[in-house]
């Protein structure tokens, strides 16, 4: 119950006003990048090939990584965890950018062929995303809820004024 | 004056605190005007979803179309002899499904036989019909996407005499599903097919009505090769990664793939995918060579008579005899789409047999093969 009671505390203590409004325009955001990132790759179509709650999921917890990332950027305690924590956000939602729209046509993941990369070796790894990548966007978000927790958990330990 | 100071390392933080929010805000307001731009592209080309890859390969080649094709890879010539592959006509463990099944997650008549009706609708299609879809998508009146982008050059896949026309793809995948209606007109114009199969893409991936070269293993991970087509001029090798197709889309690797070629001890097929590998330009599927030309993806995104938004797709809701209806009697988009699709594969298979076959002799054919950049 006293860890329940920290988190919610911390949930309560970051989120103002402002920094709510930051989590709702950084959601905005991260879906409209990964909208864009699969629609790149499939002909200017929305077509997911993962169920798309996990994209709605993956947006929200990243918006709510990166406002907890702003939060503890501000708090002179935290500074690199901010960082790490905004990073990580934006990196998972890139990445599942890649994965979810990984379908028939994938010239993100080809793409790495210009590296030196050959096709066949490639194709493992499309072959790898294409059948597991809604466990893949799934282990993403569960890491990003871990984190929040973690940083929920921290904010909890710093003392002093609201940010 | 003692309590408005504060000290030197409190200050200094501070100012780190704002460079740092500055920082942010500038990233967060770059995301915005990026995405907003990318929004603005998406959006922006006749009302039409088009997206940037589209916007490279559709519309400035077709229209614009005045870029070269590039110099043929300097890869090994293929002239071999080998026995291609004939397919059995049904498969006892991939029976069709008989009984009515909802749109979307649908395996109605999977795996059953085109009829000699509508099999005539694909070997029999009129030129006309290919030569009025080729002058609408000169002049523009067709709505749906419709290009290949500069297409790859490479040397032709000779197989006891004759260039090949190459395909690879996915039974799972929505683009083969949709791609193959256009493949088979073409191939239809160069040689007739003795058998066609009714199937459809993955539930996952749009469960769109399509045709099977083949009777394919519709629910496990296979590779499939041959059909029953034949012509004086081509051959026609497809080569069909089967995985579920209750699920979404799947493929297996070139390896597993390359492996299961090997096992069949088919000359042709197996060097034809090495072939696809030396090329070393695949970006997903459906993937085809036309004698000379690659072309990576499918040539068309034609899943209805307009260009699709979101699911379900106008097409996933149509019948084979719907569909088949449409290319029988064109009067919409969509068939005409088809025939277009249609038209720049027969354009790119005419340049690489030097125009030898009666429907490269169609008047919108070498206005065509000059806008690909592949005219003689």
């Amino acid at each position: 119950m006293s860890l329940l009671h920290n988190l919610a505390a911390s949930f309560r203590r970051v989120f103002t006003i402002w920094y709510a409004a930051l989590a709702a325009l950084a959601a905005i955001v991260y879906y409209l990048v990964l909208v864009y990132m699969i629609k790149y790759q499939n002909y200017g179509i929305f077509l997911v090939s993962v169920p798309k709650p996990l994209i709605y999921l993956l947006a929200i917890t990243s918006a709510i990584m990166f406002a907890f990332g702003v939060y503890a950027i501000r708090s002179s305690f935290m500074k690199r965890a901010g960082a790490s924590a905004s990073a990580f956000g934006t990196a998972a939602t890139l990445f599942t950018g890649i994965i979810a729209g990984c379908g028939c046509s994938a010239p993100i993941i080809y793409g790495i062929a210009a590296l030196g990369v050959s096709i066949a070796e490639i194709s493992v790894l499309e072959s790898f995303i294409a059948r597991y990548s809604s466990g893949i966007i799934g282990a993403i978000i569960a890491i990003n809820a871990l984190l929040i927790l973690y940083y929920a958990s921290m904010v909890s330990k710093i003392k002093g004024s609201r940010r | 004056m003692a309590s408005n100071a504060r000290p030197t390392g409190q200050r200094s933080r501070k100012r780190g605190d704002s460079s740092a929010m500055k920082i942010l805000y500038i990233i967060v307001i770059a995301l915005i005007v990026l995405v907003a731009y990318q929004a603005f592209v998406l959006y922006s080309l006749s009302g039409q979803v088009v997206s940037d890859h589209a916007l490279i390969t559709a519309l400035s080649r077709q229209l614009n179309g005045s870029a070269k094709t590039n110099a043929t890879l300097s890869l090994p010539s293929y002239n071999i002899t080998s026995q291609l592959v004939s397919p059995p006509l049904s498969l006892s463990g991939y029976p069709t499904v008989t009984q009515n099944e909802t749109f979307g997650s649908r395996l109605t008549g999977i795996n059953s036989q085109l009829n000699a009706s509508e099999l005539s609708v694909i070997n029999n299609a009129p030129d006309s019909y290919f030569e009025t879809a080729g002058e609408m998508l000169l002049n523009g009146s067709i709505d749906n996407e419709v290009g290949i982008g500069q297409p790859q050059q490479v040397n032709l896949f000779t197989v006891n005499g004759k260039p090949s026309v190459i395909y690879f793809g996915s039974i799972t995948c929505i683009y083969c599903g949709e791609n193959r209606w256009a493949m088979a007109l073409a191939l239809g114009r160069f040689g007739s097919f003795g058998e066609l199969y009714k199937g459809y893409s993955s539930f996952g991936d749009g469960d769109l009505p399509t045709l099977y070269w083949r009777p394919d293993e519709y629910s496990t991970a296979a590779v499939n090769i041959g059909s029953f087509y034949n012509s004086s001029y081509i051959n026609f090798l497809p080569i069909e990664d089967s995985e579920p197709v209750t699920q979404g889309f799947d493929l297996q690797s070139f390896p597993a793939i390359e492996q299961e070629l090997n096992s069949t001890g088919n000359l042709a097929y197996s060097d034809a995918l090495q072939y696809i590998l030396q090329i070393n330009s695949f970006q997903g599927t459906p993937y085809t060579i036309w004698g000379r030309y690659v072309v990576n993806g499918a040539d068309a995104v034609d899943l209805g008579n307009s260009p699709p938004t979101s699911t379900p797709f106008a097409l996933t809701n149509m019948t084979h005899a719907q569909v088949l209806s449409q290319l029988a009697s064109p009067d919409d988009q969509f068939a005409w789409t088809e025939y277009a699709a249609a038209d720049i594969y027969i354009a790119l298979a005419c340049s690489s047999i030097n125009n030898t076959a009666p429907i490269c002799g169609i008047p919108v054919m070498p206005e065509l093969e000059s806008k690909l950049g592949v005219g003689s």
